[in-house]
């Protein structure tokens, strides 16, 4: 299985804000066990989408700048950004299916 | 695709270990997905079908996983055959054949066009053809696009469906993922029958929630972990309590909701039910 990587609120600006391509970001704290559920899903679709988009996580316990800026008071909460833009949020469990959901309507332009 | 075939003599290891009552990721409930699937692998399973087999095999609460299930597929499945028809062949199943079948229960016509779509895919998949990943996913825009204007049960109907529009070689889990939509829609079928809602969902978790504090209170602090004993009696303390607090409950949706779960977790086991002697039977097809 893939790893997802990490982003912290030192590199979110390099990793996120300033990627080419679009970044999902999984907002996630180590004690959440629907995020723990989640993280297969978003391994598959980061296999599922290589090279046309990238899934980082984030640690909300010990990020709290970029936790507070996106205003997350729930997790988890998947967050699509595009050109340095948030352009959809997805917060709660979710189907693998769902998630490609939206970010096939990212990639297709139509959010 | 698998490493291996299923040969005679791992049919034979493996069904001996079930039988007598060893360990297996497909009778191991904390076995996760990736366990599972590269243990799959390894003894020239498919990783789709042990991970459909697992789902199935899973406990409900109060329920032990089953072993009989398990047994009877390893016996059913051929050896030294390709078997990654199996899991495509058991979506179908669910499509047409369950009882109510997945066809049944969608009314707007575009919809079950589309859901048809992905089915026709696993069905020429049967026969060995294989499909590029991307190609499955218009497909799932087209589903995603016609349930977002859909009814709510056509919706839950169709993500059944939705949830196996997914390369099986890169996305195993996608086939157990259709008994989990499966199931969601059932409960959600139950849940609209009932006139439920969120509002009332969250109304039951919070009286849940209160009825389980008080008990606790009643039940004393927790003890120390390596006393066995203390841990067990206040174990037995704490569900007399519970006994108690729920019995004392006047609220007229405890006794509702408990009866809804109750018919819920009878209609997850059918389905269950249903689903495994369908895997079994198509293995020995």
């Amino acid at each position: 299985m893939s790893e997802i990587p990490n982003v912290t609120d030192a590199s979110f600006e390099a990793v996120v804000l300033s990627a080419p391509k679009p970044v999902l970001v999984d907002f996630y704290a180590d004690w959440c066990g629907p995020c723990r559920a989640l993280a297969p899903a978003l391994e598959d679709i980061a296999r599922e989408y290589d090279g046309e988009l990238a899934v980082v996580k984030l640690n909300v316990d010990n990020n709290i700048a970029m936790r507070d800026r996106f205003g997350i008071v729930s997790i988890p909460a998947l967050l699509l950004f595009d050109k340095g833009e948030l352009r959809q949020r997805i917060v709660g469990p979710q189907s693998r299916t769902a998630i490609a959901g939206a970010v096939d309507r990212l990639l297709g332009g139509e959010v | 695709m698998s490493k291996r075939a299923y040969t005679p003599a791992t049919k034979a290891d493996l069904l001996a270990i079930i039988e007598a009552g060893g360990s297996s990721p497909l009778v191991d409930a904390q076995a996760d997905a990736a366990r599972v699937a590269s243990w799959a692998r390894d003894v020239g399973l498919p990783a789709p079908l042990a991970l459909l087999a697992a789902a199935l095999a899973a406990a409900l609460p109060d329920l032990p996983i089953d072993r009989s299930f398990v047994r009877n597929l390893l016996f059913a499945l051929p050896t030294d055959r390709p078997l990654d028809a199996l899991a495509h062949r058991w979506v179908g199943w669910v499509w047409r054949d369950a009882n109510p079948s997945i066809h049944s229960q969608i009314s707007a016509a575009p919809l079950a066009a589309i859901a048809a779509d992905i089915v026709r895919v696993h069905d020429r998949a049967t026969t060995g053809a294989t499909f590029e990943p991307k190609s499955w996913r218009p497909l799932r825009t087209a589903l995603d696009q016609a349930s977002a204007v859909a009814l709510e049960e056509d919706a839950d109907a169709v993500a059944v469906i939705g949830a196996s529009a997914w390369d099986f070689r890169t996305i195993p889990g996608a086939a157990a993922d259709v008994l989990k939509a499966w199931e969601h829609a059932t409960y959600m079928a139950i849940r609209r029958a009932d006139g439920g809602s969120d509002e009332q969902d969250d109304r039951y978790r919070d009286l849940r929630r209160r009825i389980r504090n008080a008990a606790a209170e009643r039940a004393g602090p927790v003890p120390d972990g390596a006393d066995a004993d203390a841990v067990a009696r206040h174990a037995r303390r704490f569900q007399e309590a519970l006994s108690q607090a729920n019995a004392a409950s006047t609220d007229p949706l405890l006794e509702r909701m408990t009866d809804r779960t109750h018919r819920i977790i009878a209609a997850t086991v059918a389905l269950r039910d249903q689903g495994k002697t369908a895997l079994v039977s198509l293995a020995a097809d």
